[in-house]
């Protein structure tokens, strides 16, 4: 066996276990500390850098040798990634520790080399950064590894992204339908409150109603006796002389006339009164 | 029905029997008429007259018309009644119909006219 073949060996053996701790994963935190503790045995660096971008967010990690920095803004990327994202050409020169960042410029560069790749994905542009130096060599021949490392990793980013979507809208599911629940039954409420507020106010007037129709009949009935005497007396005056009317049917016509208006002041009396009445004794009556 | 004919007024106000029997007088409906405004004397003095027809008004204090009705029931009194009413209610009317001896319902005022489709129903049912 040459050497290559055993490297190659040596790389797929490490990526398969990196496959399995991988499949076991389910958020960002534990992806990366997965990531950090496999990288090693992949390929060899001193800085690894991956930046995940979609539309509206960003997402970086940059590993060292028990380190990892975690990347969620805009900001965080650096001055070559930027020019990466524009250019998208791969390329590798010679950096120096203090050309980098705070947080990663005490690790010590020994003839540091800078690799720089852009990987376009359907939902992700991705940039991938790794360096080295003469203690960690990285070589050509470890592309395809980190490549595939890549590939890997942000296919099990985005099912992340998609399982942690899913669970949030779920749970907004779950609210609305609360809140939906909850709107149902006050409508119930209403509407059952407004059903009986309808029968009490339908009793109410239809007590009312029979009341009024018993009033309105005795009314007429009382105002109808002494209408109709007027009425009789009438109809009879044609057989009186000029004294017979003097005497016998016009007093009569005036007493009638008279009952007749006092009966009229009376039921109107009697009616707003017993109107008044029933209009306050009406919550008490089941009738 | 044979002349003379002899008809007994009931009805709690004077003035309505006074009117009546003038209208009885001009369409010459009776011969004799009686009238009273107390229905329980009526009652009472109703085998002296044995009139031919009674005119009962139904809404009198103490004895309505319906009891003066009943009464005549019980007493199997048949004589012929002409209900003479100022009320307009057709529940009335409808009650009317259960007493055999009820022969017209009447609403006031009487006039001419309904005495003399009173009389030729009368004659020709005699």
């Amino acid at each position: 066996m040459n050497l290559a073949a055993a490297k190659y060996r040596i790389a797929y053996e490490a990526f398969s276990k990196f496959s399995g701790s991988l499949s076991r994963v389910d958020n960002l935190e534990d992806l990366s500390t997965v990531v950090s503790r496999n990288l090693k045995y992949l390929f060899n660096f001193k800085i690894f850098r991956i930046i995940l971008l979609d539309k509206d967010t960003v997402t970086g990690y940059t590993f060292i040798k028990n380190e990892i920095w975690a990347h969620k803004n805009q900001e965080d990327i650096l001055d070559y990634e930027k020019k990466l994202l524009q250019d998208q050409i791969p390329f590798s020169y010679a950096i120096s520790s203090e050309e980098l960042p705070g947080y990663i410029n005490h690790v010590p560069l020994k003839n540091g080399q800078l690799w720089g790749w852009y990987l376009p994905y359907t939902n992700y542009k991705v940039c991938v950064s790794l360096i080295a130096d003469d203690q960690t060599q990285f070589s050509y021949s470890d592309v395809d590894i980190l490549h595939l490392l890549v590939d890997t990793l942000t296919s099990k980013y985005r099912q992340i992204c998609l399982n942690q979507e899913i669970i949030l809208k779920n749970k907004r599911l779950e609210e609305a339908v609360g809140q939906i629940a909850l709107k149902n039954k006050e409508i119930e409420q209403i509407n059952s409150n407004q059903q009986n507020v309808i029968e009490l106010r339908t009793r109410e007037l239809r007590f009312k109603n029979k009341k009024i129709l018993e009033l309105s009949r005795l009314n007429a009935h009382n105002l109808r006796e002494p209408l109709c005497r007027i009425l009789g007396l009438l109809e009879i005056a044609d057989y009186y002389d000029e004294q017979g009317l003097r005497n016998e049917i016009l007093p009569k016509l005036c007493e009638s006339s008279l009952e007749l208006d006092a009966i009229f002041k009376n039921v109107v009396a009697k009616s707003e009164q017993e109107i008044e009445y029933y209009g306050k004794t009406i919550g008490n009556n089941d009738e | 029905m044979s002349d003379p004919f002899k008809i007994m007024l009931v009805d709690d106000q004077q003035m309505a029997n006074f009117i009546n029997k003038k209208l009885i007088e001009i369409t010459q409906l009776a011969t004799d008429v009686v009238d009273y405004t107390l229905p329980e004397k009526a009652l009472v003095e109703l085998e002296e007259h044995q009139p031919d027809i009674i005119f009962l008004d139904l809404n009198m204090p103490k004895i309505s018309g319906w009891e003066f009705l009943d009464s005549l029931t019980q007493s199997q009194n048949t004589t012929k009644v002409v209900i003479v009413t100022s009320s307009t209610s057709e529940l009335d009317k409808q009650k009317a119909q259960n007493y055999i001896q009820v022969v017209d319902f009447l609403i006031k005022p009487l006039t001419k006219n309904t005495m003399l489709s009173l009389k030729s129903k009368l004659r020709s049912a005699s």
